[in-house]
């Protein structure tokens, strides 16, 4: 009996240090590499609003912490092993990361969200201490972790892309500002200015979409019992100016098809309170 | 033995880790939802709605007064779309790119979205007229989503013949509701008073007329001088004041039976009579030994009530829709200014504080603004705003801008409006606008005279 219960104990703990070390997300180490990625990086196109909020901190972050971040991070940084050195960027092979951009600026019916992508990569430092490489291949694990710069990784394009998260930042931010600005600049939605208390009526609409762009289905309201309720007429009516919209403007063909994991399910927020009050 | 109860337990770590791996595939699984992209919008457009409204499908054969069944059913579409578009929120789609296809019945219960998709109408609205026996007419519509494909309304009325034009308007507030969320206008009429004559002897009488200016009626001779209509908001009843051998009374008038009564002889002069949000009170302005104040009448018993006392001039009194509080215009503060006050009298505060002078201010039937005129350097204007005295708004801008009076879904603001006078002493003409919340959708209302001081009714019922 007690033999059975030391090989019972054994193995048990030889399954829990399995799932502990070789299992990616029980150790999830996400949320140090978003605060790493200093936010004056990301480089935004003609974008209005967004590029004004990200004008704004830029002497200030560029000051304080996000630099001091960095190094930190280098020293803590074990040398990469041979092996993967072999794959790294070395400065003589410059070419691959005008390679990339080749890659992503295909698409030339969105030259706004293509032309974005390549331009954060730092062109400066085309060393190996691109910090967006640098994670991928430092930290293993994320080859297996299904997060969003798994799913950046395009296999439909053959060559597998290395993207950082500061790519995938700038890539959403982008994908936002581009749907914002289709449904601003084709007129498809229509406040529902003059009902009563109008500017809290704020509708969410989920979408799924087709990789041409095209809606999988009915759009959803997020609040959908709310339309039936007495009293919420003011609310179902905003809800179904928001589907309107969401209808009136399909495709959103404009969407870089190889970001399709990022785009193929949308939330879209309608909030009317800064378009009513200006 | 021990082989066995070893392989039992092999067996047994196995299961556990197992179901261990099964748990962290779980969690693994619910990862990808963090990277759902939130796209937040927040400018939009307060453009009009395209909607396509086809005529009534009638019989051209069955023929009553005025015309065939079919021909009914296209003056019922016209004057739904005159509604519609009167109210600046929807834009009716030119019939001329109507895409005709399939079968009149099937098109009725089928439309095809796709066509109507084509020529750009959001929502459509089809539907039916026909004879019945007893010589009504059965008129019936639905209210489509071209983008989402579905019904969102559908209603069925019967009607003599005559009231073509209240289905008409009936209509237009089942879309209106459906659309906006919010009661409708159509279906009510519009008191005020009509002017003629030069300017020394000027003839006022009492009219009435549907909101877009149809059946227009006198209710008065001109003998003598009417002033403040004023509607119920419970009953198609009218208060006004009317000189009297230059006496001033308040009048009760009922247009259904168009009996008329005496409210009430008042010491001194009586001003801007107003009904309460219940119908059962009377609240006014009375000018008693040169000092005017607010009075409150019920309308059982003829009890009168003083509400104000200040030797400043307190003048035309308005009621919140929940009868609590009363807005009314004085001088008390140096110059002409809106206060609150307790319907008791109690807690008079002053909520404008801008530049000018305000007047006549009027508590939304929504409740949540008051209407005003303001004048300020040598012109006149007609804003909103909160109860509070925030969030104030101008709405329209002229020489002379007087008198505004809520449509009964607290959406639109009408006023009368008079043409400055040139150097011959031409001009001055006075004539109904309205104006919607947006500032931007303003309008005239034809009348076949000068119009001023217009009071709109509340759904007729």
């Amino acid at each position: 009996m007690r033999n059975a219960v030391i090989i019972s104990l054994v193995f048990h703990m030889v399954v829990m240090t399995a799932g502990i070390f070789g299992l990616p997300m029980t150790s999830r180490e996400k949320p140090t590499q978003m605060k790493v990625i200093p936010i004056e990086m990301i480089s935004i196109g003609e974008v209005t609003k967004l590029k004004a909020q990200e004008k704004k901190p830029d002497p200030v972050t560029k000051k304080t912490p996000p630099k001091k971040k960095m190094p930190e991070r280098k020293i803590e940084m074990p040398p990469p092993p041979p092996k993967l050195a072999s794959n790294m960027p070395l400065p003589d092979m410059a070419a691959k990361p005008k390679k990339k951009k080749k890659k992503v600026e295909p698409e030339k019916t969105t030259p706004k969200i293509a032309s974005r992508a390549p331009e954060i990569t730092p062109k400066k430092k085309p060393s190996r201490f691109n910090s967006g490489k640098l994670s991928a291949l430092l930290d293993k694990r994320e080859a297996a972790q299904p997060n969003i710069i798994e799913q950046l990784k395009d296999k439909t394009f053959g060559e597998e892309r290395v993207i950082s998260t500061v790519d995938v930042r700038q890539q959403t931010l982008s994908i936002i500002d581009a749907v914002g600005q289709h449904i601003f600049k084709n007129q498809c939605w229509n406040i529902p200015a003059g009902a009563k208390g109008a500017e809290g009526l704020v509708v969410t609409i989920q979408t799924r979409l087709s990789p041409d762009g095209k809606l999988i289905g009915s759009p959803k309201v997020v609040e959908k019992r709310r339309m039936n309720m007495p009293g919420q007429e003011f609310y179902r009516t905003a809800a179904e100016s928001a589907l309107r919209a969401v209808r009136k403007c399909a495709p959103y063909d404009f969407l870089p098809k190889d970001q399709y994991n990022l785009w193929r399910e949308l939330d879209i927020v309608f909030d009317p309170e800064y378009a009513i009050s200006g | 033995m021990r082989l066995f109860k070893i392989l039992r337990l092999v067996t047994a770590g196995f299961t556990l880790s197992a179901l261990l791996a099964a748990l962290l595939v779980t969690f693994a699984v619910t990862m990808p939802a963090e990277a759902r992209i939130v796209v937040d919008v927040n400018r939009g457009h307060a453009d009009p709605l395209p909607i396509a409204i086809t005529d009534l499908v009638g019989s051209e054969s069955d023929i009553i007064s005025g015309g065939s069944v079919k021909n009914y059913g296209q003056r019922i579409a016209l004057v739904i779309k005159a509604n519609l578009t009167r109210s600046g929120l929807f834009h009716s789609v030119d019939s001329e790119a109507f895409i005709r296809s399939g079968t009149v019945e099937g098109n009725l219960r089928n439309p095809n979205f796709n066509n109507w998709k084509a020529i750009g109408a959001h929502a459509l609205m089809n539907g039916s007229i026909s004879l019945q026996e007893d010589g009504r007419l059965k008129v019936e519509f639905r209210l489509w989503d071209v983008l989402g494909a579905n019904q969102m309304t559908g209603l069925r009325y019967f009607t003599s013949p005559k009231n073509w034009r209240r289905i008409a308007h009936l209509i237009s507030d089942a879309i209106y509701k459906r659309m906006t969320g919010e009661s409708g206008y159509f279906d009510t009429r519009v008191v005020y008073i009509s002017e003629s004559g030069i300017a020394t002897k000027r003839v006022k009488r009492l009219a009435i007329m549907d909101q877009d200016g149809h059946n227009h009626t006198f209710l008065t001779n001109g003998k003598n001088l009417v002033l403040t209509p004023r509607f119920s908001p419970t009953a198609q009843e009218i208060t006004y004041l009317s000189y009297h051998n230059d006496d001033p009374r308040v009048y009760l008038y009922n247009i259904d039976s168009g009996k008329q009564e005496i409210l009430g002889d008042f010491p001194g002069m009586t001003f801007a009579p107003r009904f309460s949000p219940d119908g059962n009170k009377v609240i006014m302005s009375q000018a008693y030994k040169g000092n005017s104040d607010i009075y409150v009448m019920e309308l059982r018993t003829r009890k009168i009530k003083q509400l104000t006392r200040h030797t400043a001039i307190d003048t035309s009194p308005s009621y919140s829709p929940d009868s609590r509080y009363v807005t009314f215009n004085s001088d008390r503060g140096g110059s002409q200014q809106i206060y609150v006050m307790e319907s008791s009298g109690k807690n008079i505060k002053r909520i404008s504080f801008g530049k000018g002078r305000y007047s006549t201010p009027v508590w939304s039937p929504r409740g949540d603004l008051i209407a005003f005129t303001r004048q300020y350097q040598g012109k006149f204007y007609i804003g909103v705003m909160r109860p509070d005295g925030s969030g104030e708004r101008l709405l329209s801008e002229s020489f002379l801008d007087e008198g505004p009076t809520w449509s009964p879904n607290g959406r639109v603001i009408m006023f009368f409006r008079q043409q400055p006078y040139d150097n011959k002493g031409r001009g001055g003409e006075t004539q109904l606008w309205t104006v919607d919340l947006t500032g931007y959708n303003e309008r005239q209302v034809i009348t076949p005279l000068d119009a001023s001081d217009p009071a709109w009714s509340p759904l007729i019922r």
